[in-house]
């Protein structure tokens, strides 16, 4: 007897329901009347900075293009939503404009590999991207950074519109490291110096987020200005190429020298880091470590968590540098990892709207603002992202950044040592030495390619 | 329906009723030690129940409500302690930031409709072949059991859907949602328990199929059938990747869907997360109260081999 | 076979076969197609991306499965192994228990059951935010219950021997109020009489359990086993909110999940993982079925 008043409530709600849902649909059709109308849809996943920017830009250019709407899409990147989403809209010819991330050179192994491209790439490959190398707007952007994160066969399928300092990243309180006369620091002694002095103070030097693997960037830093020590930030892309033959060919592997001396250098910062950051979440860890003003001087993460750590705390005197991995601090550059790039498919059913979308986004005062939204790195030489504080290193940095190196090209289901170290299963995070991993990781790497 | 009277007469007798043990202590004077020595064993019993369902299975949820009355400084500053200041603007920020008003309603009706139809179905289903009326009956069902664990394919049935105008429309959603979840042939264990004898007196009297099946079988199996409404309700509602894919428009949102953009937008102030989680889990909670004491009923009268096969196929559906 | 006793000479034929047309047809268009042509995908290096080539290449992806290429799926199916008989175990043990202790009539125990069913109503992403926040080890609560036993830290789920038991506990506290309700109903099954008549020998408390109650719970424990073992044999979700298949607990759901949709959309690859799933599956539940319709006729 007890069952019937919850289905009442059911079917009550049901009716109410759908009579809701055929006010709101009747009402959405009968606004139709004004002229011809166009609907754009944008997509993008999920950023806090990014997603309100692209609001606003939309509102802006529905003002400027009367009759046209734009349909905002996002989602968050979490549980593979973001990639079910944008393949659907892709698969449902309805997306005009689209966010994709950076496929970069590496993601275009040559044909002897056999190994087939996966995302984006595999779209350009496969002739679903437009070729925007010839659209006004790119002459905005450095043409070579956009070849390295999207050209392939000359053209260029993409904008590369975010690309931030990752690799070796490190955020900083100034405050607290000028209560101890410190300043950033320039080479890798000055910067192991600087972590000692702070823990004899009392101090745990850096805080990070050791669940989703950041200390890898602390590895990758290291790496990259080692490898890259003595060329011109233009050779970047060559240098990973040359890398990438070489280690199909067989005459370099994960043991070599180079990267036992990289390999004991992230030990000797690792052993600065909160003991138990192993387990501490990305969602977490910004937001602590700027709450904590008197303790860790130093979080490991990349320049896109701005908008978040000034959320947490807005007083905070924070800054950004790039973990010197080499004593020669001429060495110690920038490396710049490319991210968001938005593509236009060639099912894009309204392809001009989408050029002018994409034009007015381009435009050096809407992109200023994205940079301020997003913290990111300009691909634009023309406008650089000055009006924040935090980023007053970095803008003296960004003239001799290069594009962070790629790894070696991978065959579909090697095992994950092939692709480098295991950062979770290396000491002090996990509790394998330097030299059971390089070996595991070689070994891995030469039985992927089958040799 | 008799297992719910016994239920509820059984509970009227419960332990913790004291004006009853009031009564019945005077009658039996002589058993004072012993009835003490039971009434301690009896609160002692109570006392770890409720230790175990509060502190150990509750206080995880209670934990993650707290958080949300916090400010996201005041959460950061004393992450453990309790909120101060209280605060309830979450609530109110989650609500207007996911236009969760209007994705309510929506996945009221994706949770309703398609678990209506597919509970109906599914009887329908069931029953000829619990019946045995085709030639392989057995066959049939060992077949059905097992391509239930076969991997699903999310991308060849967005292509058919869209084939099929199914895209982007909520008859369609619907449609597809209503017609896939035909999980209930694990029914056929619970029909196997009504007697044959109906269905012959039935016929005998005109009674035609259609109506049979609506007028006897289906009140029959009302535990099984809501624990199975429970699970299927929660699954529809908890569904995520199935309308991102499906629904673009955002006037056909899922309130979950809604949430995953919001959670995007605000990764780490885990206090309007913590609001948005509980709005959206509201409904389900409130269901869950009004249905909890079928699910005993619903389980012990067989259905309880079916209700993992909905749980899952819901949480197949929904994780892809 | 029975005949259906419904309809008119002509039509009784006819009625079985309309009642299962349309769930049927259901059915055969939106769950069997698509299990499939994931089958077909397992053949191909396919992105999953629309108009990139399907690029068909055999039993490839199966050979880089069980060739010395593969160092993933080993490892992966024996934390698969591991993860499914604790969890089955474990959660069966609590279940019962929890059905022993529960099984009383009152208010109070129906408020009770209520609460430990309640976790699994929430979605596998609300557990895991719910989790990463107690189990975080510079903010969350379980710290400072952890410092005050052990006086030490842990980083819980970034610990490479505590992850996997902890994901198995997570996964156990959300699930056991099912397998209690299970034994629950399979104690309400039992008819008094045989209390009655072991409590006339004088049996004790244990005895009476091991030699009447456990026995008779047969069925219930088969049921109990079988799904849990099921259920948790393709988890991922829960394992990827918690953990991302780091620190020692990338089962093979979570390889199939990560290889499929993470990163560079290897759907190939990843359907012959579901492939190998779905047979990993048919084997275990099959063994299961057999073992314990066997124990259930012994007992």
């Amino acid at each position: 007897m007890s069952i019937r008043r919850p289905v009442a409530i059911a079917v009550v709600t049901v009716v109410a329901a759908t009579t809701a849902a055929a006010c709101s649909s009747s009402k959405s059709s009968g606004s139709g009347s004004s002229g011809p109308k166009e609907t754009l849809t944008v997509a993008e996943w999920t950023n806090p900075g990014a997603v309100d920017f692209t609001k606003a830009l939309n509102a802006q250019f529905e003002k400027a293009h009367p009759g046209v709407t734009v349909n905002f899409q996002n989602t968050s990147t979490a549980n593979g939503a973001w990639g079910q989403l944008s393949t659907s809209l892709l698969q449902s010819k309805s997306v005009d404009v689209l966010a994709q991330f950076a496929p970069t050179q590496k993601a275009f192994p040559p044909s002897f590999t056999n190994i087939k491209p996966g995302g984006p790439a595999a779209l350009i490959e496969a002739g679903q991207l437009v070729d925007l190398k010839d659209q006004p707007f790119m002459k905005n952007y450095d043409l070579t950074a956009q070849q390295a994160a999207v050209g392939y066969n000359g053209g260029v399928y993409g904008v590369m519109a975010a690309e931030y300092a990752g690799a070796g990243s490190i955020w900083y309180k100034k405050d607290l490291i000028a209560k101890y006369n410190m300043t950033v620091p320039t080479t890798f002694s000055e910067f192991l110096a600087d972590c000692a002095q702070l823990k004899a103070a009392g101090k745990t030097p850096i805080f990070l987020a050791g669940k989703v693997g950041m200390q890898g960037g602390i590895w990758q830093g290291i790496e990259n200005q080692t490898l890259m020590a003595g060329k011109q930030p233009t050779d970047s892309v060559q240098v990973s190429s040359d890398r990438a033959n070489a280690f199909w060919q067989g005459t370099q592997n994960w043991n070599a020298q180079t990267y036992k001396d990289i390999g004991a250098k992230y030990q000797q910062v690792m052993q600065y880091i909160e003991p138990a950051a192993s387990g501490v979440d990305q969602q977490t860890a910004p937001g602590i470590w700027a709450v904590k003003t008197d303790d860790y001087p130093f979080l490991l993460d990349g320049s896109w968590d701005s908008a978040t750590i000034l959320k947490a705390n807005p007083k905070l005197n924070a800054g950004l540098f790039v973990l010197p991995g080499t004593d020669n601090a001429a060495d110690n550059r920038v490396p710049v990892k490319p991210d968001l790039t938005w593509v236009v498919p060639t099912s894009a059913p309204h392809k001009d709207l989408a050029m002018q979308w994409l034009a007015m986004f381009s435009d050096p005062a809407n992109y200023q603002s994205w940079l301020k939204a997003t913290g990111s790195m300009s691909t634009e030489p023309a406008v650089s992202n000055t009006g924040t504080s935090w980023m007053d290193w970095l803008n003296q940095h960004t003239s001799d950044s290069f594009v962070q190196l790629t790894t070696p090209w991978i065959p579909q289901g090697a095992s994950n040592d092939a692709a480098g170290p295991d950062y979770y299963k290396l000491s002090p995070i996990g509790s394998d030495s330097l030299d059971t991993i390089l070996n595991r990781s070689a070994s891995a790497y030469t039985k992927s390619i089958g040799k | 329906m008799s297992g719910t009277t016994t239920m509820t007469a059984a509970a009227d007798q419960g332990p913790q009723t004291p004006g009853s043990s009031g009564a019945s202590g005077a009658k039996r004077a002589l058993d004072v030690p012993s009835r003490a020595s039971r009434l301690a064993r009896a609160s002692g019993r109570q006392l770890l129940c409720f230790v175990i369902a509060a502190f150990v299975f509750a206080a995880p949820l209670v934990y993650l409500f707290l958080q949300s009355f916090k400010t996201f400084t005041g959460f950061l500053q004393d992450p453990t302690g309790s909120p101060h200041p209280w605060t309830k603007q979450n609530f109110g920020g989650a609500w207007s930031a996911g236009d969760f008003g209007r994705e309510m309603i929506n996945s009221l009706i994706y949770a309703v409709i398609p678990v209506t139809i597919t509970l109906t179905l599914g009887v329908f289903l069931a029953f000829p072949i619990s019946r045995g009326w085709f030639r392989h009956s057995n066959v049939l069902y060992s077949f059905f059991i097992f391509s239930g664990f076969l991997p699903g394919g999310l991308i060849p049935l967005f292509i058919e859907a869209r084939a099929l105008h199914l895209y982007n429309s909520m008859p369609g959603y619907l449609l597809m949602v209503s017609l896939s979840g035909a999980g209930f042939f694990f029914f056929v264990g619970y029909i196997k328990g009504i007697p044959r004898e109906i269905d012959e007196a039935a016929a005998l009297d005109g009674c035609g199929y259609i109506r049979f099946i609506f007028r006897i079988i289906i009140p029959q199996m009302k535990p099984a059938l809501a624990t199975f409404a429970i699970f299927g309700f929660v699954g529809a509602w908890n569904n995520l990747i199935l309308p991102l894919v499906m629904l673009s428009d955002k006037t056909l949102w899922p309130v979950t869907r809604g949430l995953y953009s919001f959670f995007g937008e605000n990764t780490q102030d885990w206090p309007l997360i913590a609001a948005g989680t509980f709005i959206v889990a509201a409904p389900i909670l409130l269901l869950f109260i009004l249905l909890q004491r079928f699910l005993v009923e619903g389980v012990a009268g067989g259905a309880a081999f079916g209700t993992q096969g909905v749980a899952k196929a819901a949480a197949e559906q929904g994780d892809e | 076979m029975s005949r259906c006793p419904f309809g008119t000479s002509r039509t009784r034929r006819f009625i079985p076969w309309a009642s299962i047309a349309i769930p049927g047809i259901g059915w055969l268009l939106f769950g069997l197609y698509p299990s499939v042509a994931t089958i077909g995908y397992s053949f191909t290096r396919y992105s999953g991306l629309p108009g990139t080539p399907l690029n068909y290449c055999g039993f490839c992806n199966y050979t880089t499965a069980f060739t010395a290429l593969s160092g993933e799926v080993w490892p992966a199916i024996k934390t698969t192994l591991i993860y499914v008989a604790g969890v089955t175990i474990l959660q069966t043990a609590v279940g019962l228990g929890l059905a022993m202790l529960l099984n009383r009539p009152g208010r109070s125990y129906t408020f009770y059951r209520a609460l430990i069913f309640m976790p699994q109503i929430f979605s596998v992403a609300v557990v895991g935010t719910i989790f990463a926040l107690i189990l975080d080890p510079v903010m969350g609560p379980a710290e400072n219950l952890w410092h005050g036993v052990f006086h030490s830290t842990s980083a819980f789920l970034g610990d490479n021997s505590l992850a996997l038991p902890l994901v198995m506990l997570v996964n156990i506290w959300m699930f056991s109020g099912y397998s209690m309700l299970i034994y629950i109903a399979g104690l309400r099954n039992i008819p008094k009489p045989v209390y009655e008549a072991a409590a006339l020998d004088g049996a004790g408390k244990w005895r009476v359990f091991r030699h009447v109650t456990w026995p008779l719970l047969a069925p219930a424990t088969t049921v109990n086993v079988f799904l849990t073992a099921m259920g948790t044999l393709g988890e991922y979700a829960l394992i990827l909110v918690l953990t991302g298949g780091n620190f020692g607990t990338k089962t093979l759901g979570l390889y199939m999940y990560d290889s499929a949709f993470g990163g560079n959309s290897q759907l190939g690859y990843g359907s012959m993982l579901a492939i190998l799933q779905f047979g990993l599956t048919l084997v275990i539940g099959g063994g299961l079925l057999f073992g314990l319709r066997r124990r259930e006729i012994q007992l």
